[in-house]
């Protein structure tokens, strides 16, 4: 059998029988150096695994903590007032020394068997409270949005540092040859204010990056072939011949 | 009684000293090393190297320029032998790609070939080193150190719409060949020299090159001031010295010699630097910005004004107003971006507890790092003159073991594909050692000699035997076991060429390059979805003339919050931090840009044009898209299966041809 009537079976026989098997792509050379290194190799990680994989929300504009699962009773005895003087220099952006404290108006219950505090405004995952884990020690060192938000997802309040998802994908790899380590799917409103740098790899190369699923009709770049381009009809005849018994190229270039 | 005498001491004890010292009271330690933390490699002066000496015919032939002969005597030292010289076609494609970043057109590789004198190489070597598409490419491997953007970064990510200024004054620096200790002042303390010096001015840049963080609201002045200073400093450390002065703002440096007082000594030189926007605008612009400046400026004072007595819901209204009319905010006016010393206003420098501005400690003056230092050795106040002129000449003093180490070391690596200390920003103890000192010394040594000047350098390691090498060696599969990194070089480095290389290429050979040099930079046309990466989606306007769009890709804007998805597949930094190496990763959307991504395709069918009016002929077309593409001609086998992809009544198939060019490993890659 000629090599250009075999039929691909995998991703790696797609790429290389696309345009007749010849030119098969940089992907060539990642096969090669991912049987000699592969930096997205699964790797043992310092302590057990209990999860898989993860799924972080990162929900900008979201309800406040302060109305959700963080009681704060002091700033509810302190509504109205002006800030005490023991909390030190006001820092905090569009805030200054008349600005007076916003008590909340939820009101908090303990529930389930932890007893942590929810709000009345959640009373369905009040329900499902021991399958949560609050965490309310958060604490942010600079108080505009970018630069916390650079701490939440690299640690540091500057911009340029690897974010969680890349560090994540350095240190642990990825089980999955088929699909991307690290998905990132922005706001599709808009960026939050920190923008590109904080889920991008940083200084990590650019293997650490995130595959972007936005929204609109392209949710994956480049995953499909432009609409303007002459190679349209092409990819289907491709395409077509990967997904059916059709042979790659066409039947005059066989012989 | 016994405390007001105490005050009085006292109030006479501080008055002496401040006599004595007006500027540097309650001073940090000047601090002392051991003959340990002095003893580091990199720290040792120069030392006055003579190449290794050979009797034997086969090392007589193989060593060209006094390289070689350090390069051999490593090889022998690890049982290595060098490989066979490139062939010729090889040999053009590489030191094109490496001095200018495009291929050569096939007509030059045919004449190279074909040119059997035996001073064919020198010429060409010359030949590119006067063209100014050196320049553009190595100024590329500076902007890359020195973090260069055209965007602030952080929350709003500004466009600064000037910086085009800085980049073509690298580009001309490099090509005029202009010396690094005069590169190196003129970048440090170009308004010092001279402040009415455009060309200077526009060099003083440099210092505002990092990101820039302005938010609304009330901003701590002080914060975001020690986080300017933080940016000017680290970059002298990381750019010039090869040390990780940074690593030294929260604590003394936890490797290296390098106390926390060194590191606010150095932010010392920068305590006068102010910002200063010098406006080459026209007076009529001038006129024209304040016209729609004025009214807006107006709105806003009275915005913020009446924010104290606004109610709740009056302040957010208040305050989407005022996000709107800084969206309507004009483009400021065309200026340079430069610096200049205000002694009037100076920043006091004091050591920071853990880095944090809040927590001042003991103050401090100028002074380079202690440990390149006498023990003791005094600092400058604060206010001394032309401060950063001063730092300059310290780091550019020839005797200084670091400056002429680290740069010849960021050469050597740019040409072999492998620096001869592999952590080129780090010279320090977490930093890799020298894989070969005294070549690394006799570099510098001659980079020095040679007034500072790079192109003899290129071309002493260019001509060198060692360079001209193939990247397949005969005993490939042993050597490989043995130095798996070809720390010895053993062989030439096969590259993956860089992100711009790889679109500069494929407008190159698609005939569409515009080769326009200098100016402002162009936004060419991108995904929608891509803009609304950024805060601000109304910075990105797309350049008008689509002529403008077909440049070379370092006039391409380059933004801190939109690296575009093309650049960022193949490795081009993030321009937060300095980076002095890429990476050269391999992965899946690199694959998926070039097959599917609109540059690739775009220029797909511009090349098939140019292959269909270069020759009726099927074969000749197929020979000429790999000479372009590749350098040379397709063997027996490709140039079997494009003929067979080309015979095909589908009109498609030429782009298709053209596009496969784009994606095979022989255009992507430099052997």
């Amino acid at each position: 059998m000629s090599e250009h009537i075999r039929y691909a079976r995998n991703r790696r026989e797609f790429l290389t029988d696309c345009f007749c098997g010849f030119g098969a792509m940089g992907f060539g050379s990642l096969m090669a150096a991912e049987a000699a290194k592969n930096p997205l190799a699964p790797k043992a990680p310092h302590f057990p695994a209990k999860a898989k994989s993860m799924i972080f929300l990162f929900q900008a504009g979201g309800p406040s903590h302060l109305e959700t699962f963080d009681p704060k009773p002091l700033l509810n005895k302190l509504h109205g007032e002006k800030r005490p003087d023991t909390f030190g220099k006001v820092e905090y952006q569009n805030v200054n020394s008349a600005s007076r404290i916003l008590g909340t108006k939820r009101t908090f219950s303990r529930h389930g068997k932890s007893g942590l505090e929810v709000s009345d405004l959640l009373p369905h995952q009040a329900q499902i409270v021991d399958d949560l884990c609050v965490i309310r020690s958060m604490h942010g060192d600079m108080v505009v949005h970018s630069a916390a938000q650079y701490q939440l997802m690299s640690g540091r309040v500057i911009p340029g540092f690897p974010s969680m998802g890349s560090w994540v994908t350095y240190g642990l790899g990825t089980v999955s040859d088929s699909l991307p380590a690290y998905v990132v799917m922005p706001d599709p409103n808009g960026a939050p204010e920190a923008g590109q740098p904080m889920y991008t790899n940083g200084f990590l190369p650019a293997v650490y990056q995130p595959a972007m699923f936005r929204a609109g009709k392209r949710p994956v770049l480049n995953l499909d072939v432009p609409k303007a381009s002459p190679w349209t009809a092409a990819a289907k005849r491709l395409i077509s011949s990967a997904s059916s018994t059709k042979p790659t190229c066409s039947a005059k270039i066989r012989n | 009684m016994f405390h007001s005498t105490l005050r009085k001491f006292s109030t006479f004890a501080l008055m002496t000293v401040m006599f004595a010292a007006p500027e540097v009271t309650d001073v940090a330690p000047l601090g002392s090393f051991t003959p340990v933390e002095r003893r580091h490699w990199a720290f040792q002066p120069r030392k006055a190297v003579t190449p290794p000496a050979f009797t034997d015919a086969a090392a007589k032939a193989w060593i060209r320029t006094p390289i070689d002969a350090f390069i051999l005597a490593g090889l022998r030292k690890a049982e290595l032998t060098p490989a066979a010289e490139a062939d010729r076609a090889t040999l053009i494609r590489r030191v094109t790609y490496n001095l200018h970043g495009l291929p050569p057109t096939p007509e030059e590789v045919a004449a190279f070939v074909a040119d059997r004198s035996p001073q064919a190489y020198e010429k060409l070597v010359d030949r590119l080193l006067a063209s100014p598409r050196y320049g553009e490419q190595w100024a590329r491997h500076w902007l890359d150190v020195v973090r260069f953007a055209e965007s602030d970064g952080y929350e709003y990510d500004t466009h600064r719409p000037d910086a085009y200024r800085f980049r073509d004054y690298v580009i001309s620096s490099f090509n005029e060949d202009k010396p690094y200790d005069l590169f190196v002042k003129e970048q440090l303390a170009g308004d010092e020299i001279d402040p009415k010096n455009d060309t200077l001015l526009v060099a003083s840049g440099f210092n505002r090159l990092g990101p820039l963080r302005k938010n609304q609201g009330n901003q701590d002045v002080a914060s975001s001031r020690t986080e300017v200073l933080t940016e000017m400093a680290n970059i002298v450390g990381a750019g010039f010295l090869g040390m990780t002065m940074g690593c030294a703002r929260c604590h003394d440096h936890k490797f290296d010699p390098i106390r926390q007082s060194d590191y606010y000594r150095l932010q010392g030189y920068f305590a006068q630097t102010k910002e200063n926007d010098v406006i080459v605008a026209t007076p009529e612009e001038q006129a024209k910005h304040k016209e729609v400046m004025a009214p807006l400026e107006g709105e806003m004072r009275k915005l913020r004004g009446s924010m104290r007595r606004a109610s709740e819901e009056e302040k957010g209204k208040i305050l989407t107003r005022l996000e709107e009319i800084d969206g309507q905010i004009p483009p400021p006016l065309t200026a340079m971006y430069a610096v200049k010393n205000d002694t009037k206003d100076m920043t006091q420098i004091h050591m920071l507890q853990r880095g944090d501005y809040r927590n001042k400690g003991p103050k401090v003056g100028m002074r380079p790092p202690g440990v390149l230092l006498p023990d003791g050795a005094a600092e400058l106040p604060l206010s001394a003159e032309t401060p950063r002129l001063k730092l300059a000449e310290w780091i550019t003093e020839p005797a200084n073991p670091l400056t002429a180490r680290v740069m010849a070391n960021r050469i050597f690596g740019f040409h072999f594909g492998r620096p001869l200390v592999t952590t080129p920003n780090d010279f320090g103890k977490m930093g890799t050692r020298p894989t070969n000192p005294e070549l690394l010394d006799w570099l510098a040594n001659e980079y020095v000699k040679a007034g500072w000047k790079m192109k003899p350098l290129h071309r002493m390691i260019l001509l060198s035997s060692a360079y001209r090498q193939s990247s397949r060696s005969a005993n490939e599969k042993a050597y490989a076991a043995k130095d798996p990194e070809n720390k010895w070089l053993w062989k030439a480095n096969r590259r993956r060429l860089e992100a711009e290389e790889i679109r500069d290429t494929m407008l190159a050979i698609s005939g569409r390059l515009n080769t326009k040099a200098g100016g402002p930079s162009i936004m060419v046309s991108i995904d929608p979805e891509l803009i609304k990466d950024l805060k601000r989606p109304q910075y990105w306007v797309t350049t008008r003339d689509k002529k403008e769009h077909d440049r070379r890709t370092i006039y391409m804007i380059y933004k801190r919050n939109l690296i575009l998805p093309f650049m960022q597949v193949f490795d081009s930094p993030d321009t937060l931090l300095s980076c002095a190496r890429r990476d050269q990763s391999t992965h899946a959307p690199q694959a998926l840009e070039l097959l599917n991504g609109t540059v690739s395709n775009d220029l797909a069918v511009a090349l098939a044009k140019r292959l269909q009016a270069a020759s009726p002929a099927v074969k000749a077309r197929v020979d000429y898209g790999w000479r372009l593409a590749a350098g040379r001609l397709p063997n027996e086998r490709e140039r079997l299966i494009s003929l067979k992809y080309l015979d095909d009544p589908d009109p498609t198939a030429a782009t298709e041809f053209a596009l496969s060019l784009f994606n095979s490993n022989a255009f992507l890659y430099v052997n």
